[in-house]
C-alpha cells in the first residue's frame, strides 16, 4: 500500500517526523504550534469529512467545543484518569452528534446549514450560562499526569495523526464511495437499498467524534478553555482550510491548515487586520483558484484527474 | 395587563425590525438559493453611516436632527446599495444557486466588512440624540414616541414589500424565479437581472433595519452580527424563501425573546428558540409555511 | 366508470403468468388540489413484462414514485410479496427486491462507470472481491465492461442508459422497473435494448413492469399493457387489444374526429 502510493508515505513520513520534533525539541512554543497545525487539520478535515455527503457542517466547531468541555469535566470535575477523560471527548461528542443527526440530517442543503450554525452558537450560550462549566470564563486545571508530562505533546500528535489517517481509510474504503454517492445523487443510493438517511447521521457521526477527539487533545493541550474558543467562527477558519488547501483530496485541507495556522502566528498582532487578511484569502482563494493549493499543483503537472467544481 | 401590554409592545418593536431583516434574507435565498452570512453587514453598514452622519451633521454642521436623519437613512440606503451592488457583480453573481461557494465567500466578505468597520470605526459603541422625542401611553404601557414611529416605519415597509412581491411585475418575476428558475427562464424572465434586483431589494431592508436600529440602540461594528443568528433561526421556522413566513416567524422570535426574556433571562429565550427549531424540524422539515422541497 | 370495467376485463385476458408479485389496489396521489393518480389498480404477475403507458402528464412517474416507496400515496394499498408494503420507504421496499430506475438523472455523474455498479451491489454483497466480481458480470451483460473507468457523466447517451440499468440489475432485483429506458436511443440501439429486456426476464428471471413513450418498442415486447390518462387507468390488455381500443387511440389522437 505505502509503495504504491508515495503521497501516504511522506504523510506518515511528516507525522512521525512532527512526533519525533515534539519529544526531542527543547522549545515549549514550537511544539505548541506543531499541535495547533495538526488540530486544526483535523478540523478541516473532519469539516470535509461531511462535505463528502455535500452537508456544509458549522457545528463541526460545536463538537470540538463538546469534546474539550467533556474532558475538562471529566478530568477536574470528576478527577476520571487521563486517558478515562480524554476517551470522554469522542464519546460524549459521538451521542451528541448522533441524536443531533438524527433530528436534523432528513433536512439537507440551507437548512441544514443554518441549524449547524445556530446549533454552534447556541451551544456556546450554553457554556456561558452554566456554572457547573464554568460560565463566561470556561475551565481550567486540565493537566497530563506528571509521569507523562514529557511525552503529552507527542501523544497528542499521534492521537491527532491517527484521526486524520483514519478519516482518509474511511474515505477511500466502500463507505466513502457511498457517502459521494450519496453526494452526487441520493435517490440512487436509495433506490438499491442503501439507508441514506442512516448514512448520513453515520457520516457525520464519524466526523463529530472524531472532531470531539481533537477537542478533548485540545482540551489537555491549552489546559485552559472557555466558550470563546468554541464559536462558529472556528468553522469558518476550517472551511478557509479546506478551500486554500482544495477540497478535492484529504490531503487539502492539511495542507491549508498547515499554511494558514503558521501564517496565523504572524497575524495574532494584527488586530482587525487579521480578519481583513482571512477574509481576503477565502474571497481571492474562491474566486481565483477554486482548486486551492492542490488544484494549483495537479494543474502544473497537467493532469486529468482533477475535479472540477460545478461552479 | 400593564406588564403584558408593554411586553408585547417590546415584541412589535423588536419584531418589526426583525421582519425587515428576515425578509432581506429570505427574499435573496428565494431568488438566488444561496444563504447570504454578510447580510448582518449590510445592517451595521447602514447603523454606522446613520451615526456618524449624525453626529457630522448636528455636531458639525448644526444641522436640525430630523434633516440629519432623513439625510443619513438616504445616505445609508445609497451606500449600502452601492455595497450589495459591488459584492454582487464581483461575487455573488458566479454563485447563484450555489450554496456552499455563495457560503464561503459571503463569510469572506463578513470577515473583510467586519474587520474594515471596525478599523474605520474603532470598538467604541455610538448612540444618536433622538430624533422624536418624547413618550406614548397605551392602555397604561408607555413607550417612547421613537420606537413607536420606528415601528409604524418599519411595517409600512414591510407592506410595501409585501405589495411589491405579490402585485407587481417585479414581484411575479421575483416569485416566478424563487418557484422555479428554469420554467422563468424559459418564460423570458431574465434571470440574472431579477437576481441581481432581489439581492439589492434584500440589501437595502436590511439597511433600512439598521438605519432605523440606529435610533433606539447604541451602535457597534458587530451590531449586525447579533441579529444574524435570530434571523436564521427566524426563516427557519418561517420556511427559506417565504415571506409571510419571515413575518409571522420574525413576529414569533420577538414574541419568545420580550416574554422569555422578561419571565425567566435572555438566554433562555435564546435557548427556547432553538428548542423550537428542533421540534419543528421533527414535526415539519420545510418550516411552518414553506413547502416540501420535493 | 370506465377503469373498474377495463381493470375486470384486464384479467380475463391474463396471460400463462405465475403469480401476483405487486398488486396495488385504488392507488390515489394529489398534490395539494392537483390529482396525479386516482383510482389506480392493477397487478403485476411474475415472469411477465407490463407496460405501463399514456400521454404526457398522465401519471406514470408518479405512479412509479408510489410504487417504489419514494413517495407516500394519499390513499390506496399496495402490496408486494404478500406484504403490505403501502407505508415502507424507498430502502425497504428496494431491499425487498422492487428496484426502480429514473427518468432523469439516473446515475451518479460524478462517478466512475465501476463505482455506479458497485455502489448498487453494496446492500447485497459484502466483501470487495464479490462485489468486484458482481461489477464485471453485470458490465458485461450491459455492454460496459470498456467503459469501467470512465466518468459516468461522460459516457455516451445510449451507454447512460445502459448504466442505469445496469445499477438496478446489480441490486439483485425481483422486479424491475424501468422509467422510459429507450429515450433518446437510436434504432440499433432500441433494439439492443429490447433485446436484454428480453434477457433479464428470461434468463435472469426477472419481472419487468416498463414505462416507455416508444410505442412500436412497448407493443413488441410487452405481454400486457396498462394505459394511464389523467392520471386514471382508461384500459388494459394484450397490446393487441389495447391498439385497438377506442378510448386509448382517442386519448393519444386527440380530438381529432
Amino acid at each position: 500500500m505505502l509503495r504504491s502510493n508515495p503521497g501516504l508515505a511522506l504523510c506518515i513520513l511528516i507525522a512521525l517526523a512532527a512526533i519525533c520534533f515534539a519529544l526531542f525539541s527543547g522549545d515549549p512554543y514550537y511544539v505548541q504550534v506543531v499541535i495547533w497545525v495538526f488540530a486544526n487539520a483535523v478540523l478541516a478535515v473532519t469539516l470535509r469529512f461531511v462535505l463528502l455527503i455535500g452537508e456544509l457542517n458549522i457545528a463541526t466547531a460545536a463538537f470540538f467545543g463538546i469534546g474539550a468541555y467533556a474532558t475538562a469535566v471529566a478530568s477536574t470535575i470528576y478527577d476520571l484518569p487521563f486517558f478515562i477523560s480524554l476517551l470522554a471527548a469522542p464519546v460524549i461528542a459521538g451521542l451528541v452528534s448522533a441524536l443531533f443527526g438524527w433530528i436534523t440530517l432528513r433536512t439537507k442543503g440551507p437548512y441544514f446549514l443554518l441549524i449547524s450554525f445556530a446549533f454552534t452558537e447556541i451551544v456556546r450560550l450554553f457554556y456561558t450560562k452554566s456554572e457547573f462549566l464554568g460560565g463566561n470564563s470556561g475551565m481550567i486545571g486540565m493537566f497530563p499526569p506528571m509521569v507523562l508530562n514529557d511525552y503529552y505533546p507527542a501523544i497528542a500528535i499521534t492521537l491527532l495523526a491517527a484521526i486524520l489517517f483514519g478519516l482518509y481509510l474511511t474515505e477511500r474504503s466502500n463507505l466513502g464511495r457511498v457517502f459521494k454517492a450519496i453526494q452526487n445523487n441520493e435517490d440512487i443510493p436509495r433506490s438499491v437499498g442503501l439507508n441514506v438517511i442512516g448514512l448520513k447521521i453515520l457520516c457525520f457521526v464519524i466526523a463529530s467524534t472524531a472532531v470531539g477527539l481533537a477537542g478533548g487533545v485540545h482540551a489537555y493541550t491549552n489546559s485552559v478553555i472557555a466558550p470563546a474558543d468554541f464559536t462558529f467562527f472556528v468553522a469558518v477558519l476550517a472551511l478557509a482550510y479546506v478551500k486554500i488547501g482544495g477540497e478535492g483530496h484529504i490531503i487539502g485541507p492539511i495542507i491549508g491548515a498547515a499554511t494558514l495556522t503558521l501564517a496565523g502566528q504572524f497575524l495574532h498582532s494584527f488586530g482587525p487586520y487579521e480578519n481583513i487578511f482571512y477574509g481576503a484569502i477565502i474571497i481571492g482563494v474562491l474566486l481565483l483558484m477554486p482548486g486551492g493549493i492542490i488544484g494549483l499543483g495537479k494543474g502544473f503537472i497537467g493532469s486529468s484527474t482533477v475535479r472540477r467544481d460545478p461552479h | 395587563m400593564e406588564l403584558q401590554v408593554q411586553l408585547l409592545m417590546n415584541t412589535l418593536q423588536i419584531g418589526s425590525v426583525y421582519v425587515l431583516f428576515a425578509l432581506g434574507l429570505t427574499l435573496i435565498f428565494g431568488v438566488m438559493k444561496i444563504v447570504n452570512f454578510a447580510h448582518g453587514t449590510f445592517f451595521t453598514a447602514a447603523a454606522l453611516i446613520v451615526s456618524s452622519v449624525m453626529i457630522w451633521g448636528v455636531g458639525t454642521m448644526g444641522l436640525s436632527i430630523w434633516f440629519s436623519y432623513l439625510l443619513a437613512f438616504f445616505l445609508a440606503l445609497v451606500v449600502v446599495c452601492l455595497i450589495g451592488f459591488v459584492v454582487y457583480i464581483f461575487g455573488f453573481q458566479y454563485f447563484l444557486k450555489d450554496l456552499n461557494g455563495s457560503f464561503i465567500l459571503s463569510i469572506g466578505l463578513l470577515l473583510l466588512l467586519n474587520g474594515t468597520f471596525l478599523i474605520l470605526y474603532g470598538g467604541v459603541p455610538r448612540s444618536i440624540p433622538d430624533v422624536i422625542p418624547g413618550n406614548v401611553s397605551f392602555l397604561g404601557a408607555s413607550l417612547t414616541l421613537q420606537r413607536l414611529v420606528l415601528m409604524i416605519v418599519a411595517s409600512v415597509i414591510t407592506l410595501g414589500l409585501y405589495i411589491l412581491v405579490h402585485r407587481t411585475k417585479l414581484g411575479l418575476s421575483l416569485r416566478a424565479v424563487a418557484e422555479d428558475q428554469e420554467a422563468a427562464m424559459l418564460q423570458g424572465i431574465p434571470f440574472r437581472r431579477v437576481a441581481l434586483y432581489g439581492f439589492l431589494i434584500g440589501a437595502t431592508l436590511a439597511a433600512c433595519a439598521g438605519a432605523l436600529m440606529a435610533t433606539v440602540t447604541p451602535v457597534t461594528t458587530v451590531i449586525g452580527d447579533d441579529f444574524l443568528v435570530k434571523a436564521f433561526i427566524i426563516i427557519i421556522i418561517g420556511g427559506l424563501g417565504s415571506v409571510l413566513g419571515a413575518i409571522l416567524g420574525g413576529l414569533l422570535i420577538a414574541l419568545i425573546e420580550s416574554f422569555g426574556g422578561y419571565y425567566f433571562d435572555p438566554s433562555t429565550a435564546t435557548l427556547a428558540m432553538f428548542v423550537l427549531v428542533v421540534v419543528l424540524l421533527i414535526v415539519r422539515p420545510q418550516g411552518i409555511l414553506g413547502h416540501a422541497e420535493k | 366508470m370506465t377503469s373498474s370495467e377495463t381493470t375486470m376485463h384486464s384479467s380475463d385476458t391474463g396471460t400463462a403468468a405465475g403469480k401476483v408479485l405487486l398488486k396495488a389496489e385504488r392507488l390515489e396521489r394529489k398534490f395539494g388540489g392537483l390529482t396525479a393518480v386516482a383510482d389506480f389498480s392493477f397487478e403485476l404477475r411474475e415472469g411477465e413484462i407490463l407496460g405501463l403507458i399514456g400521454p404526457n402528464g398522465a401519471g406514470k412517474s408518479t405512479t412509479f414514485n408510489l410504487i417504489s416507496g419514494f413517495m407516500p400515496p394519499t390513499s390506496g394499498q399496495l402490496f408486494f410479496l404478500d406484504e403490505n408494503i403501502t407505508s415502507k420507504n424507498a430502502t425497504y421496499i428496494s431491499r425487498k427486491g422492487l428496484i426502480r430506475t429514473f427518468q432523469h438523472e439516473s446515475l451518479l455523474s460524478e462517478m466512475s462507470v465501476a463505482d455506479n455498479i458497485i455502489i448498487a451491489t453494496t446492500h447485497r454483497l459484502k466483501t470487495t472481491a464479490a462485489r468486484q466480481e458482481k461489477m464485471r458480470k453485470i458490465a458485461g451483460l450491459t455492454g460496459l465492461e470498456n467503459y469501467l473507468d470512465v466518468p459516468a457523466g461522460s459516457l455516451p447517451h445510449g451507454l447512460q442508459r445502459m448504466l442505469s440499468i445496469a445499477i438496478a440489475l446489480a441490486a439483485e432485483p425481483k422486479v424491475l422497473c424501468l422509467d422510459e429506458p429507450l429515450t433518446g436511443l437510436q434504432g440499433v440501439e432500441v433494439s439492443a435494448a429490447l433485446d436484454l429486456f428480453e434477457m433479464i426476464r428470461s434468463k435472469l428471471g426477472i419481472t419487468i413492469l416498463l414505462v416507455e413513450h416508444n410505442m412500436r418498442a412497448v407493443m413488441r415486447i410487452c405481454d400486457r399493457i396498462l394505459v394511464l390518462n389523467h392520471g386514471r387507468l382508461l384500459a388494459a390488455g394484450t397490446p393487441e387489444e389495447v391498439s385497438q381500443n377506442e378510448l386509448v387511440i382517442e386519448a393519444y389522437l386527440g380530438h381529432k374526429k
